[in-house]
């Protein structure tokens, strides 16, 4: 196995790691943001897994369909669901979820009863060492991720761009501002490894989703540890 | 009769105050391509 196959490996061992640090974080002081967060980092670990599995032992079709399910489809719009339950009025976070609920559903299903032709991974369109959906040959069941990664995107990234403008804004809390940023930027970095895995660099998308885990790993940290800020003020008025 | 002092105004850091909103721009300009990109695959106009 290349160091290749190692990058989902770790990108794998640093989310369960995160997940673990959100629900200790969920259990002491709760909030269904934090639940939603942990068990989105338990989808990207299982995806990761998956992508180190296919690099170690090679093609395996249930590993190919736990990876395409949580690692392709869902991981972004469950993190991002949690940024719902964080930012937006509960009425709206639980409807939200509960279509997300019925899509996953839908989707697990879809991907669970897909035909699959491993020998189209090979194609063109992406390094050949790494998985993509190309093997997956029943109509209609790719379609669904770039839905939910739509979704993912703007309120996972969304949610925390408006986040640490809010702060920023009121020059608040200046460790959830920069925390926020980390998590934003984290977050889209998989999108960029995509890209340039179908330019044909290889370790691209793994090194990516890696950076992405550790990024947002790093973010949730800042923004959960307060920091001393030195506030420039104004000149006092003299007497 | 003493004037009153003025409230400080808050700040963050001088070079953080240039450089976050510039970062939040950023960010939400690649994730409005990024949205694009997902919209234009989802129309079947990409990929």
């Amino acid at each position: 196995m290349t160091w290749i196959g190692w990058l989902p490996f770790l990108a794998s061992l640093v989310s369960f790691l995160f997940a673990i640090v959100v629900f200790r974080r969920y259990v002491q002081r709760k909030g269904t943001h934090l639940l939603l967060w942990g068990i989105g980092l338990i989808f990207y670990g299982i995806g990761g897994f998956c992508e180190g599995y296919y690099s170690a032992w090679g093609w395996n079709p249930w590993v190919y369909r736990l990876w395409y399910l949580f690692g392709a489809i869902l991981v972004a719009a469950w993190l991002g669901q949690g940024t719902v339950f964080l930012l937006a009025k509960t009425k709206w976070a639980r409807i939200t979820f509960i279509l997300l609920l019925l899509g996953s559903s839908y989707g697990a299903v879809r991907v669970f009863t897909a035909q699959l032709d491993p020998s189209l991974l090979t194609t063109s369109a992406h390094t050949g060492s790494e998985l993509s959906g190309h093997a997956i040959v029943t109509a209609g069941v790719r379609s669904l991720t770039p839905i939910f990664n739509l979704y993912g995107t703007l309120t996972l990234v969304g949610g925390a761009a408006y986040s640490a403008w809010l702060f920023w804004r009121k020059r608040i809390l200046l460790h959830r501002t920069l925390g926020n940023l980390l998590i934003a930027v984290g977050a889209m970095a998989p999108a960029f490894g995509g890209t340039f895995s179908r330019l044909g660099i290889p370790g691209a998308l793994y090194l990516s989703e890696l950076l992405g885990v550790l990024l947002m790993f790093a973010g949730f940290i800042r923004a959960t540890t307060p920091m001393e800020v030195k506030e420039s003020a104004a000149r006092p008025v003299q007497a | 009769m003493p004037k009153t002092r003025q409230a400080s105004p808050r700040r963050y850091p001088p070079l953080l105050e240039k450089l976050i909103p510039i970062l939040i721009a950023i960010i939400v300009l690649v994730m409005f391509i990024l949205l694009g990109v997902a919209v234009g695959v989802v129309l079947g106009w990409i990929g």
